[in-house]
């Protein structure tokens, strides 16, 4: 790569005076997740469970195909968090329910809103509610995030 | 079925050894290229001096392996956690839940020390059969001493159908 990449402002700064109870998160879309992503993010965590990325060892479980690591969903509603609060926020908690199981391909919507909106000495504390559906309109994830905005 | 969950759930409370380990920005730039994440905040120098971090940093549930990697085979049970417990072959093991709090950010050349306890063990009779829950929680501490990271995973473990039983 001789020229550098153009430089997208992903991490801008949001305005904690526009949060507000009810307000949408802009929704992130991911996919189709790869058997190849699976198996990069077993790499990069250590965690090898072969029902991630070995299809005949997922359906010899009794699983239809190569499942999404939860923790993969749980980290894509990070990501998620972290686009919309950009640069200068802190999220502080995230807590998921692994509702449902996604196969690999599956195309992920991740999603959210603000619940609650509260100020701190060191800033504005927004908890939110997140979840990711398939594109079967199967809400597989679900939980809390809590984030510090400046 | 009873007689397994009184056996597991003596490992409540089990603590691992503490597990020091490194950040490395490799791995850090392998997880956000998994999760198609394409921010720069991840693996540019330049571009992270330009944010309120002013260096590279983990995405936000990065921690690196703090497992048994380093010291056991890929295919040990012990990977997936550094505590032990005894679950029975072939039963299916997924995460039923998440909770992470965020103290500071996990960044490049780190290094951590990981403490993992199992936190609670308990079944339920779910519709595909019964099921065992084991709640663990890894804490993690970095080279300052700074609690950076708390994880407390539960993972549900699912006993094979009936007919498979006696395999």
């Amino acid at each position: 790569m001789g020229r550098r990449p153009r430089r997208k402002a992903i991490s801008g700064r949001l305005r904690a005076q526009d949060v507000s109870e009810g307000l949408e998160l802009p929704v992130l879309a991911k996919g189709p997740v790869r058997v190849r992503h699976l198996a990069m993010f077993a790499t990069a965590t250590s965690e090898f469970a072969d029902i991630h990325y070995d299809r005949d060892y997922a359906q010899s479980m009794g699983l239809p195909d190569v499942i999404i690591q939860g923790y993969y969903k749980t980290a894509t509603i990070a990501q998620m968090l972290k686009d919309w609060a950009g640069d200068g926020s802190a999220l502080r908690r995230l807590t998921v329910q692994h509702r449902g199981m996604d196969v690999a391909g599956n195309t992920l919507t991740v999603a959210g809103k603000v619940l609650k909106v509260s100020e701190e000495p060191d800033g504005k504390r927004v908890e939110c509610e997140v979840w990711v559906d398939n594109q079967h309109g199967q809400r597989t994830a679900t939980g809390k995030a809590i984030l510090l905005l400046p | 079925m009873s007689a397994l969950l009184d056996e597991l759930k003596e490992y409540i409370g089990a603590e691992s050894k503490p597990v020091v380990y490194s950040i490395d920005a490799g791995a850090i730039k392998f997880f956000a290229e998994s999760l198609m994440d394409p921010d720069p905040l991840y693996w540019d120098e330049d571009y992270a001096k330009t944010t309120q971090h002013g260096r590279v940093v983990a995405p936000p549930t990065f921690y690196g392996g703090a497992t048994g990697a380093r010291t056991m085979k890929s295919d040990d049970p012990r990977m997936i956690s550094a505590v032990y417990v005894p679950v029975p072959p072939r039963w299916l093991g997924l995460y039923a839940g998440d909770d992470f709090e965020f103290f500071a950010p996990i960044e490049p050349g780190d290094t951590l020390t990981c403490r993992e306890r199992v936190v609670d063990i308990y079944e339920r009779q779910g519709r595909s059969g019964h099921l065992i829950f084991v709640v663990r929680e890894k804490g993690f501490t970095n080279q300052h001493g700074h609690l950076v990271l708390v994880r407390r995973g539960t993972i549900v473990y699912r006993g094979p159908a009936p007919e498979e039983e006696g395999d």
